[in-house]
């Protein structure tokens, strides 16, 4: 307890002096509590406060990241194209749309060796419907499928007439080739 | 943080006088409340206040009065009129009666009551009373004198002297 009686001096009298003094000398009870538990108290709200900081940090930077993420530039989407030469054919039809010529002049793929990939099965499935099952015996040349390493303009063979295998009511694609199926024995 | 061994000193000197100025508007555990959690304000400063007395009884007067502003009409009332409270210890061969020291300082002005008990307990000048009462020094002055002579009066018939 700090000394008592050490007041400033006032101009007071001698009877407000003597008084004073005499109230002085009352002394306040000692509170229920003691600097120890101050200082554990003191200790503790340091560190939860330390805590609420960390955790505000760790907030913000997850706010961060959610915010780059949903924010940030979007990754380039690599979509797989397949460069392709359109297939010039050349078709001559007829009024009554009865097929009598195709010429398909298939162009190199680039760079992939012909007959390594399914377009040469297309080729040939193409070709059959079109020509019918004539087309299994020609060569590799004559069904068109270029070397691969070939980037010279592919030379448009003309192709041998032949009778058309596709009836007019059969002018669709699949319906063509379910008709040479069926006739394909008789053939 | 303000180690330890100044606040054992800050807690020695001023503890008491606090409690008893925040008892100028609150009870005794609400009081000590009031002066425990300005303690550790204090601790949570980077660094020790210019005046730490005049800094705890300010953080303590604001405390307090917030307090009392917050507690219903009901408990002031309550706490107004209880009876066996005291405000100071009882000490043999003491000149004067705590509770009727405590009587005569409720009936004074609020004002009058503050300034009395900063510089009677708190032992604080008249500059630190104006700054932590927000008044001038001279104004500070008249109240304590005004309030002095009224708590005189007051206690009159109770003060003891020393023929008996």
């Amino acid at each position: 307890m700090q000394d008592r009686g050490r007041l400033e001096p006032l101009p007071l009298n001698d009877e407000e002096r003597e008084f004073e003094q005499m109230v002085t000398r009352l002394a306040p009870p000692a509170p229920g509590f003691n600097a120890g538990e101050i200082w554990m108290n003191a200790l503790a709200r340091r560190q939860r406060r330390q805590l609420g900081f960390w955790r505000i940090a760790a907030g913000g930077l997850a706010a961060c990241l959610v915010a780059a993420l949903w924010l940030g530039p979007a990754q380039p989407t690599f979509v797989p194209v397949r460069v392709v030469r359109s297939l010039t054919v050349a078709a001559h039809v007829n009024d009554d749309l009865t097929v009598k010529d195709f010429a398909v002049p298939l162009r190199p793929l680039g760079g992939r060796g012909a007959g390594d990939d399914d377009d040469s099965y297309m080729n040939l499935r193409q070709r059959v419907m079109l020509r019918g099952l004539s087309a299994l015996n020609v060569s590799p040349q004559r069904i068109g499928v270029a070397a691969s390493v070939s980037t010279q303009e592919p030379r448009i063979e003309p192709l041998p007439r032949v009778e058309p295998v596709v009836t007019p009511a059969a002018a669709g694609p699949i319906d063509r080739f379910f008709n040479l199926l069926q006739k394909g024995p008789a053939l | 943080m303000i180690d330890r061994a100044t606040l054992s000193k800050l807690f020695a000197d001023h503890a008491a006088p606090l409690v008893l100025y925040a008892r100028q508007w609150l009870d005794r555990g609400l009081a000590e409340d009031v002066v425990q959690e300005a303690y550790i304000r204090l601790m949570g400063q980077r660094k020790l206040p210019a005046n730490p007395r005049a800094w705890l009884y300010c953080t303590v007067r604001n405390g307090a009065i917030s307090q009392f502003r917050a507690q219903s009409r009901r408990l002031r009332r309550e706490q107004a009129t209880a009876p066996n409270e005291t405000w100071f210890e009882a000490e043999a061969g003491q000149w004067i009666d705590g509770m009727a020291a405590r009587s005569a300082m409720l009936d004074l002005p609020e004002s009058q009551r503050e300034i009395i008990a900063l510089r009677l307990w708190g032992q604080l000048t008249l500059n630190e009373i104006a700054e932590v009462t927000g008044s001038s020094t001279s104004g500070v002055f008249d109240q304590y004198r005004a309030g002095l002579n009224a708590l005189r009066k007051a206690m009159g018939v109770t003060c003891k002297t020393e023929d008996g």
